[in-house]
């Protein structure tokens, strides 16, 4: 199987060690004969489609398919920018191309879906938060949100679940928006920050160590805020811990480990 | 045909046609191993008071000890076989002289499990202002009446559709000053539920 | 003609700064949407519930012209008159002569964010009539001369220290009382009076029923009925979208709507008007003022599906943040923020831009609104008809370019970086890049992902494999 790797325009530029995680995890699979990263991705378009200047589209969906094309998968730690690429591109593509957006996929998509992935004895002694990212959640359907009625289900938490040592706090509301929202945050700047601030406090009130999520995005803006304010909370991408990174500024707790 | 309709009827002529079928109402929707018990519940946590009487004798007596009884001074009921000292609403000619009632009593047609809700109609209810006017209401309703979700109460065929009837849930409330919730509004301050078992 | 409205992020802006009272609002709402939940969870068909509903609404209002008719006979033959208007300003006219013409001088009305749309209380006041709004919350916004905030719960933004001071100024009560209790005791007292010296009843409608020619109002107050069943003539306002086919439809919207609203499995009256009341008079006026148009659009036809309930607002983190008068709109929140650019894009370009793309209204709606998505669709059509500012698209323009060209983004990227390594901790930097006021700029590593894949992966990359 190949797969291609699909890096989102603001991790290639400001958090590649999410993308090198996401590369490791894909290289370790038994299955997967090549991961390719065409060198000549940019952007999805999200940023300006959010505004109302889609024109762009049709030239990035064509490109996307030029660079994809090859691949029997295409995986991308975001799935914001997945929504965009299997929700918006077909306005743009012929047919033929269509199958392509549907092999399009969100990283813990791809791990629960397609390569039934286990994590072995990857540790990570830690109270982790999960921010459910609402475009993964909510266009992706990683999960049930909490507004519907039906078997819960969470993809990303199936995962971090199988870690040795994690614990996942529960969250007071367990899939708000964090207020990042793509060109929200500076058009909206003071309800995007609140919404932040909010989110932050829900986490830091269940003891979360760490806030993790399957977009870099809103993690990028809850961390604006975190780091404003000087909190200590560390925010790492799912990627990262599922690859086994350790988070930066705390010390794993070895007694946590004990009896998992 | 008046100006209007006429135009609306004109720009609706232009819609294009989308055909989506209506769908059907059956369907896999709730049941409840005892309707009754699920009606009783519901009600009390929707603020009613529920009493289970044998049969109408026991019916008027439950009535006569109620609370709301006690300083009640004008009192009207339209329950049929229902003994209870009462003015006669069909005499009463405007519903403004009601302004003063006490307690109502009428009997429901329906009573759903899922919303503790009991219809009622105005086929023996001269002034439907009574329902709304009482400072406290009784409703009766035979358990035999009780079904279990509002889909089945529609197709029941006991509700009739060419007069005034309502679904009357609890007494009236209102939480629109900072959400808290106070029981008594502009409508009834207390609801009582009769349930009559079936002998 | 029209001006653009304060933009909702000014607003919002001014509700956020009071961050204490921010907080109560949002929790306020929270509060409502975990009751909704608690019904919604409860019900193993819900979502299929809200599948039928959906379905029943797409083929009312694409089959409107049909079910209007039926309406009028079935009604007409009950002995209600039914009234037809094209606009706000017809509306009120109608409403005015069938009051003047009964000689009526004072009205009670219950909630109907329709009669809010036509702006016909101050059209009935400028004639002469004394109008008062009888749903507590919709009588204490009156009394401060505000418009509703949310269309449930239209005094939602209000404390209740707040009711309490107006409630001493206007209706006599004790100074310095605040018990929601009392002081809904002494609106009751006030209202009672003015119920039962009232000429007439207006009520808006939740239902039309095509097959029997009735109209359902749900109320928890009972506002509504006291209303229309001591006063002899019964008006109700609807706007053309409210039709539904048959009664027993009923059955699956009375289980949704107020779950949705305010999570109680169902209003404490739901009445069913079927013609006037004994010895009375009863008239509907169904309003178009823009519907047929929304009708008729492919994109938007399913805001129409709307049943007023209110849970898109209740679930907004947007909304809960900043408060329904930050929408300058009757119906404000996400429905809100569909529906009246619709109607008048220049007033209110901001609106489909107040939301964050979360997608919890879509997910809440009883009646399956793709709310967030026709959000997203109006920003590229307000783009489209010029509506949106020249320095936005210029700035998207850039942005677009630089994506289209790799060689050019990389440029871009890297000048990114840098000027965020150099200048992103200087204040004047930050304040610049609005992002950077309240939050931490990210602090870019030195080496891009496609810098390391060149260095660590030199044969997997590009379009040969």
């Amino acid at each position: 199987m190949k797969i291609g790797l699909f890096v989102p325009c603001y991790i290639d530029q400001f958090y590649p060690e999410v993308a090198v995680a996401t590369l490791e995890i894909l290289e370790s699979l038994d299955f997967v004969e090549k991961v390719f990263y065409p060198k000549e991705q940019t952007c999805c378009g999200q940023p300006m489609a959010n505004s109302g200047c889609n024109a762009d589209l049709p030239n990035l969906a064509n490109r996307f398919v030029n660079q994809f094309k090859h691949a029997d998968y295409i995986v991308c730690p975001s799935g914001s920018c997945v929504a965009m690429v299997r929700m918006q591109y077909r306005n743009y593509l012929e047919t033929s191309a269509l199958p392509m957006l549907r092999a399009t996929l969100e990283l813990s998509e791809f791990l629960v879906d397609i390569a039934n992935y286990e994590c072995g004895d990857t540790k990570f002694p830690y109270r982790v938060g999960l921010h459910q990212s609402c475009h993964g959640l909510r266009e992706l359907g990683l999960g049930q949100s909490s507004e519907r009625n039906g078997i819960a289900f969470n993809k990303p938490r199936s995962l971090l679940q199988q870690l040795r040592g994690i614990e996942l706090v529960e969250l007071q509301r367990s899939d708000e928006c964090c207020g990042f929202g793509g060109t929200f945050a500076v058009d909206e700047e003071a309800v995007s920050c609140m919404m932040g601030e909010d989110r932050i406090a829900d986490h830091q009130q269940a003891q979360a160590e760490i806030i993790t999520a399957v977009d870099m995005s809103c993690l990028m803006h809850l961390d604006g805020i975190i780091s404003r304010k000087s909190l200590q909370l560390p925010v790492m991408h799912i990627a990262e811990i599922l690859a086994g990174r350790v988070p930066k500024s705390l010390v794993p707790d070895q007694g946590a480990c004990d009896g998992n | 045909m008046s100006n209007a309709k006429t135009k609306i009827l004109a720009r609706l002529a232009g819609q294009s046609d989308i055909s989506v079928e209506l769908p059907k109402l059956t369907g896999d929707w709730i049941q409840y191993t005892d309707p009754v018990e699920q009606f009783c519940d519901t009600a009390i946590e929707i603020s009613a008071c529920v009493h289970l009487a044998n049969g109408r004798d026991d019916c008027t007596e439950l009535i006569n000890r109620l609370v709301c009884m006690d300083t009640a001074e004008m009192v009207c009921c339209c329950a049929a076989d229902v003994e209870v000292a009462s003015l006669v609403l069909s005499s009463v000619a405007d519903p403004h002289e009601l302004e003063l009632l006490d307690v109502f009593i009428a009997e429901g047609k329906i009573g759903v499990a899922e919303n503790g809700a009991i219809w009622v109609d105005d086929h023996d209810i001269a002034h439907r202002a009574a329902l709304f006017l009482t400072q406290h209401l009784v409703l009766i309703i035979k358990s035999g009446k009780i079904l279990n979700n509002l889909t089945e109460a529609y197709s029941s065929g006991v509700m009739d559709f060419s007069r005034f009837g309502c679904w009357i849930s609890g007494p009236s409330k209102t939480a629109d000053i900072e959400q808290s919730l106070v029981i008594g509004a502009h409508g009834a301050r207390t609801l009582d539920i009769i349930v009559i078992l079936d002998e | 003609m029209a001006t653009r409205n304060t933009p909702h992020p000014t607003l919002a802006k001014r509700f956020v700064a009071d961050r204490d009272r921010a907080h109560w609002h949002d929790e306020s709402l929270w509060f409502i949407r975990e009751k909704r939940d608690l019904q919604a969870h409860g019900l193993p068909e819900w979502e299929e519930l809200r599948a039928r509903a959906a379905q029943i609404k797409k083929h009312s209002v694409s089959n409107l012209a049909e079910y209007l008719l039926q309406f009028e006979k079935r009604a007409t033959a009950l002995g209600v008159t039914v009234h037809w208007a094209n606009d706000a300003e017809e509306h009120n006219q109608i409403v005015l002569g069938i009051l003047r013409s009964h000689g009526v001088k004072r009205v009670v009305k219950s909630k109907s964010m329709l009669t809010e749309e036509c702006h016909l209380n101050p059209f009935l006041e400028h004639h002469g009539l004394e109008v008062v709004d009888t749903d507590l919350g919709e009588r204490i916004v009156q009394l401060r001369n505000e418009s509703p905030s949310h269309i449930v719960i239209p005094a939602i933004h209000i404390r209740k220290e707040e009711v309490g001071a107006l409630f001493s100024e206007k209706l006599g009560t004790e100074t310095g009382a605040t018990d929601p209790k009392y002081l809904t005791e002494a609106a009751r007292q006030h209202l009672r009076q003015k119920f039962l010296q009232a000429d007439a009843g207006i009520t808006g409608v939740n239902f039309a029923i095509a097959e029997t020619g009735g109209i359902v109002v749900c109320t928890n107050e009972g506002n509504a009925d006291l209303g229309v069943s001591l006063p002899k003539l019964h008006i109700a306002c609807m706007g053309l979208e409210k039709i539904i086919p048959r009664v027993a439809d009923l059955g699956v919207f009375l289980r949704l709507l107020a779950r949705s609203a305010t999570g109680q499995p169902i209003t404490t009256y739901s009445s069913h008007f079927h013609g006037p009341m004994y010895d009375g008079e009863m008239h509907v006026v169904l309003l178009d003022n823009g519907r047929v148009e929304v009708a008729q659009d492919d994109d938007f036809r399913e805001a129409l599906n709307c049943i007023r309930c209110g849970a898109c607002m209740n679930t907004c983190p947007v909304y809960r943040r900043s408060g329904g008068h930050s929408y300058s709109a009757t119906v404000p929140g996400p429905i809100g923020s569909v529906l009246n650019p619709l109607k008048s894009p220049l007033e209110h370009t901001s609106l489909p831009f107040a939301c964050s793309l979360c997608g919890s209204c879509s997910d809440v709606c009883p009646v399956q609104i793709p709310i967030h998505h026709q959000l997203y669709q109006l920003r590229s059509e307000l783009k489209r008809q010029g509506n949106i500012k020249t320095a936005k698209s210029l700035q998207m323009w850039f942005v677009g370019m630089l994506f289209r060209r790799p060689r050019l983004y990389r440029l871009g990227g890297w000048a990114a970086r840098w000027s965020l390594r150099c200048f992103g901790k200087l204040a004047a930097f930050r304040w610049l890049t609005i992002w950077g006021r309240q939050r931490d700029l990210p602090f870019p590593p030195r080496v891009t992902f496609r810098k390391w894949h060149n260095k660590n992966r030199p044969t997997d990359g590009g379009r040969h494999v």
